[in-house]
């Protein structure tokens, strides 16, 4: 199963987007449980991207692509703005007592956790993440 | 997102309802930083989802509560809002019922 969504690059978008998700994992008939981890992840890549990956006030496309295949549920987003590889950024350190936890930088830690792999390239001008997620019916 | 806030003496109880977003986050950061209660309590058995903006909110309150000798208490969390805080680590960090 394959089905595709575009977003514009704001926030006001992400309802459809859980919906979109939601509908998905329904439809594909995987587990209920994976609706809000799945919702989680990609809330948090799309996310980055409507905040960072068109600056000023430039609005721009987000294409989300959702596929399983009876093994894995892959998701693959893909926008045109700046080139950013979240692979760069490093890991949230959790075990910081409050005092010293920064108060962002969990999103790109929280979809590191729930995916089993999390690849980027960029190609022809265009960022493209691929989310994996390996279902255990 | 619904938020309803009850108060009693020098608690205040914060009922959430629903999703806590990107886009429903600044409603509990503009709801939380109104409260002067000594103790504040989020009420989560209704809080369906949270994502790092809402968690960003509540570890900000919970530092400038604590900072003012006050203390915020998260109670009645269901299963898939505890798996978030578990695996950011928030679960160690706040206070928990």
């Amino acid at each position: 199963m394959n089905r595709r969504i575009t977003l514009h690059n704001d926030t006001y978008e992400l309802p459809r987007l859980m919906s979109f998700v939601e509908e998905f994992v329904h439809d594909a008939e995987i587990a209920n449980e994976m609706v809000m981890p799945l919702q989680l992840a990609i809330e948090e890549s799309v996310v980055n991207i409507m905040h960072y990956a068109y600056p000023g006030q430039e609005s721009g496309d987000i294409e989300i692509g959702m596929e399983y295949n009876h093994h894995s549920v892959v998701i693959t987003i893909e926008d045109y703005g700046v080139a950013f590889d979240p692979g760069s950024v490093a890991d949230a350190d959790i075990s910081l007592p409050a005092e010293e936890r920064e108060i962002g930088g969990l999103g790109i830690f929280i979809t590191r956790q729930i995916m089993d792999t999390v690849e980027y390239c960029r190609r022809c001008e265009k960022n493209i993440l691929i989310l994996t997620k390996i279902i255990n019916k | 997102m619904e938020i309803t806030i009850r108060n009693c003496e020098n608690q205040s109880i914060v009922l959430i309802v629903g999703r806590l977003d990107t886009n429903t986050a600044p409603e509990l950061e503009a709801a939380l930083n109104g409260i002067t209660a000594k103790e504040v309590v989020l009420d989560c058995s209704s809080l369906e989802y949270v994502s790092s903006a809402g968690l960003r909110v509540i570890l900000a309150s919970h530092k400038h509560l604590m900072a003012a000798e006050q203390r915020l208490t998260l109670r009645n969390i269901c299963t898939e809002v505890r798996s978030v805080l578990d695996m950011t680590g928030f679960s160690r960090i706040l206070f928990i019922e």
